[in-house]
């Protein structure tokens, strides 16, 4: 289950590559449709070990593994990981997948934001905060869009959320 | 499946572990070299090894994905202006980063094509994982021609649901000696000198500077 789940988080990636980048950092965030798809049924730690999966699928197929890019693009995914895992706890069903795509994409940009102005660029990397966390946010929108528009329609989907219930005996 | 149209030779001389292996040390070699006519030459290389790994090639789609890859990038002009098609600049900057990207990312393609064989099993949970994973992602790599934009939700959840029955039908003990049946359990000294040389070559040229 999380092969296959890890593997359209990589595909994802390959199908990312292909977008040239409007700005340093920026990634559509097709890799975290699997994550939003499991998020309302999966248990936290399985939640993020996903997110560490996805966050090592990209750094495979960008080529990015052994650089700061890794490091900044995995406290991203944490990051997003764990602002949207505590969105669901705090609002439950409340919450949609676009609201939760959204929230994370925002978490995940101020923190790759954030990073580069300690790190790497400094201050004048201030500049690219206002276009990156704009585009990101929209980014993040769609991403949700198109996951809640799967999610309703996924067979697929369905027999992993029942699969996944009964191996944890939910 | 593709085992059966791996060269023989391969089949009979390296193990799946040994192709895994080979594929993550070339992996650096390849990300970080910069010249961009040996990247041309790597990828030659590994389209070569991808067939005979018994991989089907689409030329049209690799074509096809990198001709879009560097259309895309001269909307975005960097450098000299080569040439203007109406309002849109061809900038030498553009070009090329458009060009070394697609090659990336095909030559990303056709390693991990090349590396992963059916038969793969690592040790462990995490190995077993990864081997999954890994197998999973060549699946939906050779599959994709049978996703629609103009139905996606449809043919994506059929490709996932396919390829959900087949990953749960090859758990267990099954998978491993099934997926094993007439393939070299460890490699032998001549194929380990092929994969030493190939994996060799491609951190030499690293170091040669042009």
């Amino acid at each position: 289950m999380f092969a296959i789940l890890a593997a359209v988080s990589m595909f994802g990636s390959t199908l990312e590559y292909l977008i040239p980048k409007p700005v340093p950092f920026f990634r559509v965030g097709l890799a975290n449709v699997p994550i939003l798809l499991v998020l309302p049924f999966f248990r936290p730690r399985h939640t993020l070990a996903l997110v560490g999966l996805k966050a090592l699928a990209q750094g495979l197929i960008n080529g990015t593994l052994a650089s700061y890019v890794f490091a900044f693009s995995l406290a991203g995914s944490l990051a997003s990981g764990l602002v949207m895992l505590g969105c669901r706890r705090m609002l439950g069903e409340r919450v949609s997948l676009v609201a939760l795509s959204t929230a994370g994409a925002v978490a995940s940009n101020v923190v790759q934001v954030s990073l580069s102005v300690l790190f790497v660029f400094g201050e004048r990397s201030w500049l690219i905060a206002p276009p990156f966390l704009i585009i990101g946010t929209v980014a993040g929108a769609a991403v949700g869009f198109a996951a809640q528009y799967f999610a309703a329609r996924s067979r697929w989907l369905d027999r992993v959320r029942v699969d996944y219930l009964q191996a944890v005996g939910a | 499946m593709s085992l059966r149209r791996q060269h023989p030779w391969m089949l009979r001389h390296l193990s799946a572990g040994t192709l895994l292996v080979a594929g993550m040390l070339v992996l650096p070699a390849y990300l970080l070299q910069e010249h961009i006519v040996v990247r041309a030459a790597q990828v030659v290389l590994f389209a070569i090894l991808t067939v005979l790994a018994g991989k089907r090639l689409q030329w049209l789609y690799f074509f096809s994905i990198a001709a879009a890859i560097i259309v895309f990038h001269l909307f975005a002009p960097n450098g000299r202006v080569l040439l203007e098609l109406g309002p849109l600049q061809v900038t030498g900057g553009a070009l090329y980063a458009g060009g070394f990207k697609a090659l990336t990312i095909v030559g990303l393609v056709f390693i991990s094509l090349t590396s992963v064989r059916a038969d793969l099993v690592l040790p462990g949970r995490l190995g077993s994982l990864a081997g999954r994973l890994f197998w999973s992602f060549e699946q939906i790599m050779e599959r994709r021609s049978t996703m629609t934009l103009r139905n996606a939700a449809r043919s994506v959840d059929d490709l996932l649901l396919s390829l959900y029955d087949d990953l749960q039908a090859m758990s267990g003990d099954s998978y491993a000696t099934q997926q094993r049946k007439g393939t070299a359990l460890r490699s032998d000294r001549a194929g380990l000198a092929v994969v030493a040389t190939v994996v060799a070559a491609q951190w030499l040229v690293l170091f040669v500077k042009a």
